[in-house]
């Protein structure tokens, strides 16, 4: 009795697995394990035939069925799983082809630079303005302490319009322009195109663009005027870039400076700077700038120049060439 | 400006090299453009003292030579027999390399060993002997570098000046300032007395030389020329200059000429005064008379040129009219010629504006018109004249004849200007004792007095650009060091920090996420484009034109993106097919304003090409007019830009397709277009292939940020409606959707063209099209009673709709 039972275990679970090998669905597998683990199957059978065995065997062989049972269970699991790993094996596809892509735009170069610039000094406190390309005389010139025969008219050479207007020279006519309108404090910064009679070739342009920037109220000094510059240039160039101030001269301020970043092996001239002259305070056609009791910083950069340092760029006429292949790079 | 080193040193005890004194300079403002290095190219070839020649054992021609090169003996061999013991060689060492990148090494020649080259001039491109080798005197010093002993090893500092500093465009003020910086001590030729007292206006007629070389000087311009010195030479020989004059002019740029006119270039490039010297005998009427021209006077300057003068330029004239521009240029018919026997030596002041003003008109530049236009010092006027004296006296013979003649109608009063600490240190934001900002001021030549807490600065003659207070700070600055500031922030407010450009950058960004490349292109156009793309002369007569353009095409400002963004796809269609670009800039017209200048700021963008990019998977056909049309609608939603209407026909430009092209109309303004390239502009710019662009005015149309509030969707359910209408071609879609709307439906939230359907099949002049309405409460779902209620006010008004059939099923 004993050994039958124990006999049929071997033979049910020789029988099982034979069937589920068979299976090839999974309804099939449920269908082919219901013999043997249904109901009425082969194992519930044998469990009944236990109640025929003395008392002390009971145990044992009750075991031996359970574990037999536990057996075709994982039999069922182990079929189930590879049919469904072969049904999705028939579903890959290889991952390392090429997507489905659109085309990618990319900003010019120059929008960019002026993008990382508007960032940082928006985060000083600067607020962002712009100005008209074409300019008077007045603001772009005389405003800015340029008279006629000034001899720093010679250092720009200007286009002129026929009614005697002109392409501005600089961005500096928009500070101007802004404290026309507002009473200080002013905190602005200026971008924009400007225009100056060069021919084109690998560092001029007759086209630019320039950042100007300028800080007025009661108090601001040149010490204030070199923390904003060298925490552009830190954050703009690098954390340890480093520069040195150097006088100089620009109509519309005084003292004036112009500062270096150490690039490479070579002192790099980036950006002019300096206080408000008073004589540019004493012009601005409103009379909240009176030349003794405000006072302020200003200061102007190329965007060109800036964004050919920091990328590498020799030849400036790549940016106004646009090819392709130098805009996708950006 | 040139500064040659070897004539810094003469005037300045400098301590240290060139590189220091540069960056010096450069620091405080005198830029230092570059240090040139003159002279030959040779290193490792040192003075030597020849101890004996012995006949080279092996050679006939050759000697064995043993020279001491200050360190040790050595033994070279060589081919010359112009030396003896005893005198001073130049000896290339072992390693020593020669002009062109020859290296001698040591060696042995025919079996003697050879350290190093006994060099001739030629060899070290010296000079031009070839036969025998240098020789000096015995007593040199051996083992000096040969460059240093020959005095070879100067080098030019290039000054780049700025306007304020044009007491830096003579040798003698770079040394003053030069002094200024290092406390080095001045060594230079005196200046003028006591300036600090000035001096008091004079005579404006006064007399140089006597007898027959008696001239008599009157200054009738007092504003262009308040001052005029002459001092008459007898007796000069015109000749070449000596080697050392020529020598110190050619370092400076200068050419050379005779010892007279060398000995007036080179006192302008010493003092920064520039002088003239006439040749007496063409002094007519022994008179000079300082006037302005008369309208239309005729002047030939000394190079030949002549001139027709105005009112506002100062003629120097004799009796009979012009001799020379004054503070400009002379002139031919009283120039220093090789016969010249007598001179008269000008030492004048000219104004700098009326001098900037000749020469901007006549476009003159000369050394002497750049110093004038900036300004050279008022004061020294004759004690320049005297140097110069005697340096042509020292030249080329002569005496100085009877009295020096300074015409004087206006007098120098020198500057004084306040300084307060209070306000130095205010602007400056540095706390710089007073002690220290006075002897600043001091070193840079200002007399200060103190007075009531407060610094009256008197600046000398030669510093006229010191007119104000913050003249001063920056002198200050400067010379302090602007890296001795400290670095701090500004305190500011809270005021809002806005920005202008933020709508810009969000339109930039965005087209770059339809993946569009942006464009940076310059503003300007050419006629000759304009006008093959449809313009009219009277369009272009109302456009922005330069007056001084660069070429004649680029004369134009643009009126529109497309021309450059067209030339621009020329250029970039060799290289791809596909071409999706953009640009948001300014673009010009004639406007009314105070500039006489309207600026837009335009959006245009150009596609052509394929689609998407190719690939395994992927084949998206070449873009059409509704790939453009898609990108515009995707820029109204995202700017919010409501009521957008493509109207064909109307006005568009003629470089559009018309049969594929819509103005951008809302309400009544034309904000734009948008449409395919005409196929002659196509073939002018070789695109090989459809290309479509539109264009908006950017700043009519996206005036301010879109104010975003936040409307909650219904929670009902929404129900859809379709109808499908037969029409005739001429009705668009426009219309279509204008007439669901006519029919007023209740709760319709959007109606749009889902079907189009053209084919044979459809009866000629018609297609079939599809409209789906959808409708939606927002207070309770809609029955569908409702619902077929209003869409039957739809399918009730296409019915009585000329041109279109309602299909029914």
């Amino acid at each position: 009795m004993l050994e039958e039972i124990t006999l049929s275990c071997d033979e049910l679970l020789a029988d099982a697995e034979r069937a589920l090998a068979g299976a090839d669905s999974e309804a099939e597998v449920h269908q082919r394990k219901a013999p043997f683990v249904g109901r009425n199957g082969a194992l519930p059978k044998l469990f009944a035939r236990l109640r025929d065995l003395p008392k002390d065997q009971r145990g044992a062989v009750g075991q031996h069925i359970n574990g037999v049972r536990t057996r075709i269970d994982e039999m069922v699991k182990q079929r189930l799983a590879a049919l469904s790993a072969a049904a999705l094996a028939g579903d890959a596809i290889d991952v390392t082809l090429p997507g489905r892509r659109e085309f990618v735009g990319h900003l010019h170069v120059l929008t960019r630079t002026w993008l990382e610039m508007a960032e940082i000094f928006t985060g000083m406190g600067f607020s962002v303005v712009q100005g008209p390309e074409v300019e008077d005389q007045f603001h772009n010139f005389e405003a800015l302490n340029i008279p006629r025969d000034h001899p720093a008219r010679a250092m720009q050479d200007t286009f002129y319009l026929a009614g005697g207007s002109v392409l501005r020279t600089h961005t500096s006519p928009v500070q101007v322009r802004v404290m026309e309108r507002q009473p200080p404090p002013v905190r602005v910064v200026c971008p924009g195109v400007v225009y100056r009679r060069d021919e084109v070739d690998a560092t001029h342009s007759p086209v630019f663009s320039q950042v100007e920037g300028l800080w007025v109220d009661d108090r601001a000094t040149f010490a204030d005027l070199k923390g904003v510059l060298v925490q552009f240039v830190r954050s703009f160039f690098g954390p340890k870039t480093p520069f040195r101030f150097r006088a100089s001269y620009f109509p519309f301020t005084e003292p004036s400076a112009e500062m270096d970043i150490r690039w490479g092996d070579d002192w790099l001239e980036i950006l002019g700077s300096g206080m408000v002259h008073p004589n540019v305070f004493a012009q601005v056609r409103n009379d909240a700038y009176q030349p003794d009791e405000v006072q302020g910083f200003a200061f102007g950069m190329g965007i060109e120049r800036l964004a050919m340092l920091k990328y590498g760029i020799r030849d400036m006429r790549v940016l106004f060439d646009c090819d392709p292949r130098f805009l996708e790079q950006f | 400006m040139r500064v040659p080193w070897s004539w810094l040193k003469e005037l300045v005890e400098i301590d240290r090299g060139p590189e220091e004194i540069a960056h010096l300079l450069s620091i405080a403002g005198v830029e230092v453009d570059e240090i040139e290095t003159s002279g030959p190219q040779f290193s490792k070839v040192v003075t030597a003292r020849l101890l004996d020649v012995q006949p080279h054992p092996n050679a006939g021609k050759l000697s064995v030579c043993r020279v001491f090169d200050g360190e040790s003996e050595k033994q070279v061999v060589c081919g010359a027999t112009n030396m003896k013991a005893g005198d001073g060689v130049a000896l290339a060492q072992h390693k020593a390399r020669l002009p062109g990148g020859r290296v001698v090494k040591r060696g042995k020649l025919r079996g003697e060993v050879s350290d190093g080259m006994l060099c001739s001039e030629i060899e070290l491109q010296i000079g031009d002997e070839a036969d025998g080798i240098l020789v000096y005197p015995g007593d040199l010093e051996p083992g000096q570098p040969l460059d240093t002993y020959l005095g070879l090893d100067d080098c030019v500092l290039v000054l780049d000046l700025t306007p304020d500093r044009a007491d830096c465009f003579g040798m003698v003020g770079v040394a003053r300032e030069v002094a200024a910086l290092t406390g080095c001590a001045l060594k230079g030729p005196a200046i003028a007395g006591p300036w600090w007292d000035g001096s008091a206006a004079g005579d404006a007629l006064a007399v140089a030389g006597e007898g027959d070389h008696r001239v008599e000087i009157r200054i009738d311009d007092p504003v262009g020329c308040p001052r005029y010195t002459g001092i008459a030479i007898r007796g000069v020989k015109v000749g070449p200059s000596p080697a050392w004059l020529a020598s110190r002019l050619e370092a400076v740029g200068a050419g050379t000429h005779n010892n007279v006119v060398d000995a007036t270039n080179y006192m302008c490039r010493l003092l920064g005064q520039p002088f003239h010297a006439f040749d007496l005998r063409f002094v007519r009427g022994r008179q000079i008379i300082v006037r302005r021209a008369t309208e239309g006077e005729a002047f030939t300057a000394l190079d030949g040129v002549e001139h027709r003068l105005c009112g506002d330029d100062v003629a120097i004239c004799d009796a009979e009219g012009p001799v020379a521009l004054g503070g400009i240029i002379g002139g031919e018919n009283s120039m220093v010629v090789d016969d010249t026997v007598d001179l008269l030596l000008e030492g004048a002041y000219f104004a700098p504006h009326v001098v900037r003003r000749t020469t901007g008109r006549l476009i003159v530049k000369t050394e002497s018109s750049d110093r004038f236009a900036r300004g050279v010092d008022p004061h020294n006027t004759l004690a320049a004249n005297r140097e110069l004296a005697a340096l042509i006296t020292r030249l080329a013979g002569g005496e100085i004849v009877g009295p020096e003649a300074d015409a004087r109608p206006v007098g120098y009063t020198p500057r004084v200007t306040g300084l307060r600490p209070a306000r130095l240190e205010g602007l400056l934001g540095a706390d710089i004792p007073l002690d220290t900002a006075v002897e600043l001021l001091e070193r840079e030549g200002m007399r200060v007095a103190r007075a009531d807490g407060e610094l009256a600065v008197t600046s000398p003659p030669w510093r006229f650009d010191i007119e104000r207070e913050v003249d001063l700070i920056e002198e200050v600055g400067r010379l302090h060091g602007y890296d001795a500031i400290p670095i701090t922030l500004p305190v500011g407010d809270h005021a809002a920090v806005t920005r202008s450009d933020t709508l810009e950058q969000e339109a930039r960004r965005f087209l770059v996420g339809l993946g569009y490349d942006e464009l940076s292109l310059l503003s300007f156009c050419a006629e000759d484009d304009l006008l093959r793309l449809g313009w009219t002369e009277d369009d272009i007569a109302n456009l922005v034109r330069l007056d001084n353009p660069l070429g004649a095409d680029s004369a134009l400002m643009q009126p529109s993106l497309v021309p450059n963004m067209l030339r621009h796809a020329g250029a970039a269609a060799r290289r791809t097919a596909d071409l999706r670009t953009f640009q948001l800039r300014r673009t010009f017209r004639a406007g009314s304003g105070e500039t006489g200048a309207a600026e837009t700021v335009s959006l245009t963008a150009l596609c052509m090409g394929q689609r998407g990019p190719a690939g395994w998977n992927q084949s998206g056909g070449e873009v059409d007019f509704y790939d453009l049309k898609g990108v515009l609608e995707a820029f109204f939603e995202r700017f919010r830009i409501g009521g957008m209407r493509f109207v064909p026909g109307g006005d568009l430009p003629s470089f559009l397709d018309g049969a594929q092209a819509a103005q951008l109309v809302r309400g009544r303004d034309v904000m734009g277009f948008a449409g395919r390239l005409s196929p002659a502009v196509i073939a002018h710019h070789d695109l090989g292939r459809p290309a479509y662009v539109f264009e908006l005015a950017f700043d009519r149309l996206v005036r301010k940020a879109p104010k975003l509030r936040f409307d909650p969707p219904s929670e009902y359910p929404a129900s859809q409606r379709d109808v499908a209408l037969l029409v005739d071609r001429g009705l668009l879609a426009d219309d279509l959707i204008a007439e669901v709307r006519k029919a007023k439906p209740a709760h319709l939230v959007h109606a749009e063209v889902f079907d189009v359907y053209e084919g044979d099949e459809l009866p000629a002049g018609k297609r079939s099209v599809a409209i789906r309405m959808v409708f939606q409460s927002t207070k309770g779902t809609l029955e569908g009673k409702a619902v077929d209620g209003a869409f039957g006010r739809v399918v009730e008004r296409f019915r009585g709709l000329a041109g279109a059939t309602v299909r029914e099923g």
